[in-house]
Order: C-alpha cells, then sequence, then structure tokens
C-alpha cells in the first residue's frame, strides 16, 4: 500500500468513526430526552388506561412495604391506606411530597393525583427501628421511561461500539 | 520505556507548582496539618458521640458525619477530582504518625517504632480487598448502629497506630486500609497528580532525599519513590517529596480524567480482585439498602442467623468468584475471537484495570440516591450530635426532606452511561497494547458486553 | 531542630490538644450545663427518662419517687421508635417521644399514691409493659400508707369475671334469629317509652342487655314490638344513658390503646392481638385472640360492670393488659359506652 493510500484510508477511516459516534450520539440524544406524548389515543393503544381512581392497601413491617411496588396510570386519583403490623410507620411519596404515619390498629389514608409520570420511592420517615433509613419502596406511574430510555442509549452506545469496530 | 516517555508527553499536563503562591501553599505544614488536626479532632468527636450517644443513628453524628456527610464527600468530589487527596488528610494514620515521627509538623524529632519491614507476602491490596468484604458482611450493623460505627472507627485507629509503632512508614494505609485500597485504585483516574519534572534531573544525582529525607521533609511515607511514580495509586498527595527533593524537580500537575489508566507499572492480581470487590459491592449495596426487598435486609442485619450466613456467602462468592469468572470468560473469549496467544493471566488483569471506571461511576450513581435523601440530617445532626437535646445552631428541629428527588435518577442514569462509554474505550485502548487495532477490538467485544450487562443490572436496581 | 522549628513544633501541639481536648471535653460541658441548667428551682430533681420497646428494656428507669408538691423535671427520650409518656389518672397532657430527640416536663403532684406512667404509641407487641411507678408521698403526713382505691363495682356485687355468661333461653333464642345486629339509632326511632329501670344509669350497669331484653319481652306494654326492635330499643336505652361527648373521648381511648389489639372495627383482628391466648387460656374451646365485641351473643350476657371488671384487672394469661391503674373512672364508662357500640350502634361501624 502506498503513503498516499494509506493516509487516504486512515482518513477514510477516522472520518467515518466521527459519523459513527456522531450518528450514535445524536439517536441516544433523541432517546433519552424526546418526550412521548401521552395522549389518550396513544396511550390507549399502547395498552395504558385513561385515569381511574384507585384504591389500594399498603402493610408496612419492619422493614417493607407490601406491596413493595405499587403501579399507577398518570392522572389516576390514588388513595392509599396504609396499615402497619408493628410499630408506628410512615409512608412519604418522593416528588409529590405527601406523606402520612400510621399507628398499628390503625388505618391512614393518603390521597394524591398521579399527575408526574416516572417512578418514585415510597420512604418511612417514622422512625421505625436499626433499619429504617433503608426502608423503602416504589412507585411506578406510568411506565418507567426513564428506564427504558437509559438502557436504550445503553444499548445503542454497544451498538454503536460494535459497528465502529464491525469491518 | 521509551514508548511511556512519549506517551507521557503527549497526554496534556498543566503543572500546579509553577504558579508560585500554590507552590508555597503545597509545600507549608500549616495548612496540612491544620487541616489533619481537625479532621483528627472530628474523628474523636465522632468515636465519642458513636460510643455515648444516641442509639438512635439519624440522630447521632457518627452516623451521619462518616456514612453520609464524608462518604459523600469522598466518593462524589474528593475521590473523582483528588485521587487519594482524602489520604493526604485522614485521621486514622494521624496519631501513629506522629509518634512515628516524633513530630508534628518539620521533621527532626526523635521518633518511637520498631520501623520494621512490611511482609513481602502482605505487600499487594489482598488484605484490603478481604477487608472490604468484611466490612461488607457487617455493613447494615455498622452503617445503623452508633456504637458500632463508633467501635470500628476507635478499631481502625488502634490498629493504625499500633502498625505504626511496629512497621515502616504507612504500611496500614498502603497495605491494610480498605477504604484506601480502594482510594488507590480509583486515584487512576483522577486529573491530579504529582510527579518528577524531568527524569534525567534524578539520574544526575545519588543522593535521593524523596526517599530517605532529609531536613525540610520525611521520606516518601507511602514508600511509592517518588523517582519511578508513574501512578497514582500509591501516592498519598502528602507532598514530602516536594518539601525534601533537593533538586526542586517534583511537580503536581493537573492533568485529564483517566491517564494513569495507561499506565501497565502497577497492575496485578491484587488489584484487580479490588476492583472486583468493588463492582461486586456496589451490586450487592444496591439491592439489599436501595432495593424494596425487607427480607433482604434483615438477612443482612442480624448477624449469626442462618439468613445472614447466607447473606454472607453470596456477598462473597459474588464479589470474589461470580463476577471475576464472569469476566475471566469473556477475557477468554475475546482472546479466542481475536485469535490472540497473549497469556490469559495478563490479558485478564490488564482488562481489569480497563473497568475501574465503571466501578467508579457505579458507586457514585449509588452515592447519590444513597447520600441525597439523606442529607437533611446532617444540619439536625450539627446542632444536637449526640441526640441530647441540643440545639447548638438552631437546627435541631429541622425536618427530614429528601433533597433533588427529582433530578437524582437522571443524573444516577448519566452516570452509569458515563461510566460504561468510558470504560468501553479504555477496554479497547488497552487491548490495543498488546494486539493490532482489528483484533484488540474483537477482543473487547465480549468484555465491552459484560460491562454492558453489568450496567444494565445497575440501572435496574438504581432506576428502575 | 532549629527554635523557630522548635517553637512551631510545640505551637502544633498546642492546637493540636486542644482542639481533641474540644472534641472529647465539650459534651460532655455542654451536657453538664445543660441538664443543671433547666433544674435551677431547688425543689426539682431532673430525671432522665429513656423510653425503649420492652425488648429492649422498657423504660429505663420504671420506679420513681417524688414527694408532694415536688417538681420532677424530666427528660425523656427514646432509643429505638416512636413512643410517649402519659401518666394514669391525671389530667396531663400525653407527650410524644420521638427517637434521638429529647422532650422535657415537670410533674408536679398534689396528692399521695402511685401513679402508673405508660406508653400509648404502639411500639412492638410487649407494648403495653412499658408501665412504670411514680410513687408520690407526703411528707408531712404521718402514714406512709398510700391511700386505697375504691373497690370496683364487679367486687360489690359479688361476681366471678371470669365466668362464661349465661344467657336466658328466650333470649338467647332471640339472638340466634337476629339478621342484623340492633342499632341504637333504629330504636330510637321507635319512639316507645323507656321502663324506669332502663333510665337508670346505676340498673344499665350492673345488669345485661339480655336481661334488658326479658325485662321488655315479658312486659306487655311492649308486646306488639318484634323481637328485633325490642333489641333495637335496648340498644337505644344504652346509647341513651350516655353522651356524644362521653362516646367521643372513649373512641379516642379506644384508638389509642385497645385497637391494635382488637381492632378498628372491634372484631379482635387487630395485628397485635393475632398471636394472644385470649379466652382460650381458660377456656380451650373458646376463641382465639381478642374479645370481639361486635358478637352481640357474648356482648349481651355481659354487664358494663362485667366489661370494667375485664378492663381492671384484666390478665390472667389471656394477653389483655390491666387498665385498672391507667384509667380514671369517668375514662372506663366512657369506654366502656364506646364498646358498646360495635354491637349496638351503627355509628360505631
Amino acid at each position: 500500500m502506498t503513503n498516499s493510500q494509506f493516509s487516504n484510508l486512515k482518513y477514510q477511516l477516522s472520518n467515518r468513526r466521527l459519523q459513527v459516534t456522531a450518528l450514535a450520539v445524536l439517536v441516544g440524544v433523541v432517546v433519552l430526552f424526546v418526550p412521548i406524548p401521552l395522549t389518550r389515543r396513544l396511550t390507549a393503544s399502547w395498552g395504558l388506561a385513561a385515569p381511574q381512581e384507585r384504591h389500594l392497601r399498603i402493610e408496612a413491617s419492619r422493614y417493607q412495604y407490601t406491596p413493595s411496588v405499587i403501579s399507577v396510570n398518570p392522572g389516576d386519583k390514588v388513595t392509599i391506606d396504609l396499615t402497619t403490623t408493628d410499630v408506628v410507620h410512615g409512608l412519604y411519596v418522593d416528588d409529590y411530597g405527601v406523606s402520612t404515619t400510621a399507628d398499628p390498629g390503625q388505618t391512614s389514608r393518603l390521597t394524591f393525583v398521579a399527575d408526574k409520570a416516572g417512578t418514585f420511592a415510597l420512604r418511612c420517615f417514622a422512625p421505625c427501628g436499626p433499619l429504617h433509613p433503608f426502608m423503602v419502596g416504589k412507585l411506578n406511574v406510568g411506565p418507567n421511561w426513564l428506564l427504558w430510555r437509559a438502557m436504550g442509549v445503553a444499548g445503542i452506545a454497544a451498538f454503536a461500539g460494535f459497528w465502529m469496530i464491525r469491518k | 520505556m521509551m514508548r511511556q516517555e512519549t506517551a507521557r508527553q503527549e497526554t496534556r499536563r498543566y503543572e500546579l507548582t509553577q504558579v508560585p503562591w500554590l507552590k508555597r501553599l503545597l509545600v507549608s505544614r500549616w495548612p496540612l496539618f491544620l487541616a489533619r488536626a481537625v479532621t483528627l479532632a472530628g474523628f474523636v468527636l465522632t468515636i465519642v458521640a458513636g460510643l455515648i450517644g444516641s442509639p438512635v443513628g439519624s440522630h447521632n453524628f457518627a452516623i451521619i458525619f462518616v456514612w453520609i456527610a464524608w462518604w459523600t464527600f469522598l466518593k462524589l468530589i474528593a475521590l473523582p477530582f483528588g485521587g487519594r487527596a482524602w489520604c493526604s488528610i485522614c485521621p486514622i494514620p494521624m496519631m501513629g504518625e506522629w509518634i512515628q515521627q516524633g513530630a508534628l509538623v518539620e521533621p527532626g524529632g526523635k521518633g518511637l517504632g520498631l520501623g520494621r519491614q512490611w511482609p513481602k507476602r502482605l505487600r499487594n491490596v489482598w488484605l484490603p480487598t478481604l477487608g472490604f468484604g468484611v466490612i461488607g458482611l457487617f455493613s447494615a450493623v455498622t452503617l445503623t448502629q452508633p456504637r458500632v460505627t463508633g467501635w470500628v472507627l476507635l478499631g481502625f485507629i488502634l490498629l493504625a497506630a499500633v502498625l505504626s509503632l511496629v512497621f515502616e512508614r504507612r504500611a496500614f494505609c498502603r497495605h491494610v486500609c480498605p477504604i484506601g485500597g480502594f482510594i488507590g485504585l480509583y486515584s487512576r483516574i483522577a486529573p491530579v497528580e504529582v510527579r518528577v519534572r524531568d527524569r534525567a534531573v534524578c539520574a544526575s544525582h545519588t543522593d535521593k532525599t524523596c526517599v530517605i529525607g532529609n531536613e525540610h521533609g520525611y521520606g516518601c511515607p507511602w514508600q511509592a519513590s517518588p523517582v519511578s511514580l508513574t501512578q497514582n495509586t500509591n501516592c498519598g498527595l502528602c507532598m514530602e517529596c516536594l518539601r525534601s527533593c533537593s533538586r526542586d524537580n517534583i511537580a503536581v500537575n493537573v492533568r485529564p480524567f483517566g491517564a494513569d489508566l495507561a499506565r501497565r507499572a502497577g497492575r496485578s492480581l491484587d488489584q484487580a480482585y479490588f476492583g472486583f470487590m468493588m463492582l461486586g459491592s456496589v451490586v450487592i449495596y444496591s439491592a439489599v439498602m436501595l432495593g424494596a426487598w425487607g427480607n433482604l435486609k434483615t438477612a443482612a442485619y442480624n448477624v449469626g442467623t442462618p439468613g445472614w450466613f447466607v447473606y454472607s456467602a453470596v456477598l462473597l462468592a459474588f464479589t470474589l468468584g461470580v463476577l471475576p469468572g464472569l469476566f475471566l470468560l469473556a477475557v477468554w473469549a475475546g482472546r479466542a475471537l481475536a485469535g490472540s496467544k497473549a497469556s490469559l493471566k495478563k490479558a485478564f488483569i490488564a482488562q481489569s484495570h480497563a473497568i475501574i471506571p465503571l466501578g467508579l461511576m457505579a458507586w457514585v450513581a449509588f452515592t447519590i440516591s444513597f447520600s441525597f435523601a439523606k442529607f437533611s440530617y446532617v444540619w439536625s445532626v450539627l446542632s444536637d450530635p449526640f441526640g441530647w437535646g441540643w440545639n447548638l445552631f438552631g437546627t435541631a428541629q429541622l425536618p427530614w426532606t429528601p433533597y433533588l428527588s427529582t433530578i437524582t435518577p437522571p443524573l444516577q442514569v448519566l452516570a452509569l452511561l458515563g461510566g460504561l462509554v468510558w470504560t468501553s474505550i479504555w477496554v479497547r485502548r488497552i487491548a490495543q497494547e498488546e494486539l493490532p487495532e482489528k483484533s484488540a477490538t474483537r477482543q473487547s467485544l465480549p468484555v465491552m458486553l459484560f460491562c454492558l450487562v453489568f450496567t444494565i443490572g445497575m440501572l435496574w436496581l438504581l432506576v428502575g | 531542630m532549629a527554635t523557630r522549628g522548635l517553637k512551631q513544633e510545640w505551637l502544633a501541639r498546642l492546637i493540636l490538644a486542644l482542639l481533641l481536648v474540644a472534641a472529647i471535653a465539650t459534651p460532655l460541658a455542654v451536657q453538664w450545663i445543660q441538664t443543671h441548667d433547666s433544674a435551677r428551682n431547688t425543689n426539682a430533681t431532673t430525671i432522665e427518662l429513656r423510653a425503649r420497646m420492652a425488648e429492649n428494656g422498657g423504660w429505663s428507669s420504671d420506679a420513681i419517687s417524688a414527694t408532694v408538691g415536688q417538681t420532677l423535671h424530666l427528660r425523656l427520650t427514646s432509643d429505638d421508635v416512636i413512643h410517649s409518656f402519659a401518666v394514669g389518672q391525671t389530667d396531663w397532657p400525653v407527650l410524644d417521644i420521638k427517637p434521638g430527640e429529647v422532650v422535657t416536663t415537670d410533674l408536679v403532684f398534689d396528692r399521695p399514691g402511685r401513679y402508673t406512667f405508660f406508653c400509648t404509641r404502639w411500639c412492638g407487641a410487649n407494648h403495653w409493659r412499658m408501665r412504670g411507678v411514680i410513687e408520690v408521698t407526703d411528707p408531712k403526713s404521718d402514714t406512709t400508707r398510700v391511700p386505697t382505691a375504691e373497690p370496683p363495682l364487679f367486687q360489690k356485687l359479688g361476681f366471678d369475671i371470669d365466668a362464661m355468661p349465661v344467657l336466658d333461653p328466650q333470649a338467647k333464642r332471640s339472638l340466634g334469629k337476629l339478621t342484623s345486629l340492633p342499632s341504637a339509632e333504629r330504636g330510637a326511632a321507635l319512639h316507645v317509652e323507656l321502663p324506669a329501670e332502663l333510665r337508670q344509669r346505676d340498673w344499665l350497669r350492673t345488669h345485661t342487655p339480655a336481661e334488658a331484653f326479658s325485662l321488655l319481652r315479658n312486659n306487655d306494654a311492649y308486646g306488639d314490638l318484634l323481637d328485633a326492635q325490642i333489641w333495637d330499643v335496648v340498644a337505644f336505652a344504652w346509647r341513651n344513658a350516655t353522651s356524644d361527648a362521653t362516646i367521643a373521648r372513649g373512641a379516642q381511648l379506644f384508638t389509642r390503646d385497645c385497637v391494635a389489639c382488637h381492632g378498628e372495627q372491634g372484631r379482635g383482628d387487630g395485628p397485635a392481638g393475632r398471636d394472644l391466648p385470649g379466652l382460650q387460656k381458660m377456656m380451650p374451646d373458646a376463641k382465639r385472640g381478642p374479645a370481639d365485641f361486635t358478637n352481640l351473643r357474648r356482648l349481651a350476657g355481659l354487664s358494663d360492670a362485667h366489661l370494667q371488671g375485664k378492663l381492671l384487672r384484666g390478665g390472667m394469661g389471656t394477653g389483655m393488659p390491666e387498665f385498672g391503674s391507667l384509667y380514671t373512672a369517668d375514662e372506663q364508662w366512657a369506654l366502656i359506652a364506646f364498646v358498646r357500640g360495635f354491637a349496638m350502634y351503627d355509628t360505631n361501624r
């Protein structure tokens, strides 16, 4: 291979690497940030229902919530009946900032509208023992888009890597 | 050797010590001493609070300041940006070092100590690796019980002191401390370094005061001969060599992130294994502490119960067996794909160092959700460090509130994805050390797959 | 070492020593100042009381002595979960004790006696064991004897509160045919005039609803009422003897102290009651667990005095704590008035 051919090839290669990288980054950004419209028709066609009223029972114990994961649709009016089996526990919903406390034997009611989509932690804020800081549950409002987008981008990064390598 | 020289010159560096006031600041002993005195006093306060303060973790200075304030500072600031910077002001070895040196500031005191050489067999990070694993077995109890934190910290400082009296220099820091183990490992990516300015100058004289010390400075307490120092792993940023160098040939540089990953010196199996201990631990801690499974937490907490034995077995097997085993498989598959004849062990060790960014970013992501949600306890604990009803600064009644909960998941995603991309780049670069480009990329594929699976797992645990 | 170096060295040692001493001595000093500052009153004694779950030791001190008129300055804190501090048979407000925080209060007793202090935030299966005694003596009085309380009603009447109630066959039959629980509200709507006995509180307290039923059933004036309606009138009679305010107070006490075992609907299905033996301890074929207050077949055979006896004395291995030392007489009757409602008032259900 002559010198000029070699340098041409090198130029082409690096250009291609640049192209693939740029494409990957662009697609990644799109996947991560483009807002997905949650119109009723769209959500209905994806199997998500229209907003409804939901009544859930959560039982708190040391140190978890049962059920530990609750899923609702965006826009649902959620009512949670919190009971506890052993000591006083609390329930705080991240980002929504709503909370309640329940004593054993007494049911505590928490109502809010799930207008923010995403995944939120349910935390106990009434000290209930040594592992209290780690007592956590999960609220899914709509599908966990951040997780899927992140996995999508990870996949794209991997694919871009493979594509660059493939020759 | 020649290749390394040119490689080093190619990396952009900015020398901090060429700025006169910065150099004076770094060389002066007082800023460092004051910082150390403060951290030692804080450490003593922490131990006292842990031992006699309220048993409620969220109202005890020991728990909040060690596992939330200091841990966050270490993982998010000191380590990624300063490498071993924390080690330069860490209080644990200070008592022992001061007794060993016989002086708090300038050298010249009459020290105490046997000054024995550290056993050759243990001149590695196997002890810290196992130490970190053992910490993991008791982490649920340590992080939540002030008494346990108090005793553990007291044990550490006494151990460091005893080791300083028996062995030479900072044997504890280099070969025993589990925290030091991972700080050293991850400091390879830090943008700060202490290096010799010009090797020719070192070659021109024989009195290596940077190693043996003189009236201006001690010989390197970390036994990391500055002459041949090419990476951050064992440099504690204590600046002694700056003071003792008779030719003013040592500089503190700022450089791009990840520079030391290319250095082949210092790559070893024990370091590689520590990398897996960290990688595996972050997965287990994320599942046990941040997951919604109560039975995992109680199993990890109730030491001595069958559940705890299962948890311990799983933790040790995963970090020391499963994860390195899977990685070995990936490296082996890569070698087979690339048709490489190089030693499997060498390839394993080399590639294990490529996943350092992955581990660091995973710990950053874990720390973000672990600490932001609980950081508000810091203010109330400052006013009432013992949980005795004090209100020193008026903040004792500040209610708990999680911080930045909206932005936490996206931040974690960025950290994890960033780590994946960063590591993938280095996997390929390190493979290229031995193989031509095409084969190197083939070798990298299974390892990148390993990193991808790890990232997806961490994403699911933290963000899912 | 050069002189300048020596000076620097000693300065450094001084700074270090000061910082270390500060780290160790400051907490102790501040603590000393705080505890002695808050008890300026020479008549006051500072007592630190740590609340812990019974499994972790309960109250750090379960016996406190005081004299009449002496100020007890209490520093209360919790070492594990949320507790609270209440003193039985007094008007002291209940204080919540949050873990890691200190709550202070001053207690002054003007009458000698044995006062029980207890926790009112359910803190585990052994929550009811969290009790202690403050023994208040009068230094001026000659006698060291603590005045005894008046014997409860069931003792005065002399019946055995552990015996299973036996219902009159007529009442029993009618209960078997009831399709729903009686309602005091329905009984009120019938606008019947109650016989004299059913308007006397003392009669109502010492007789069972079944006896009231028989009284009405065997009275021709109520002949055209159905059995179910007679039960509604019985329910009304009980409801009529008490007031909304009393029932509200009873509801408060029930929620605070009983709901964890007896359940929110009084069915005996509370989370803390599930493992208790209940009456099974004394009678093997009885139902396990706390009493079901909606079971009229049982409740109809128990008089208020009987219920009061159970409340006061508890125990006998059933898992029911004694509340005699905790409740004033008014509180006891209020609670019983409320508890009747599970079987007899619509508003309870």
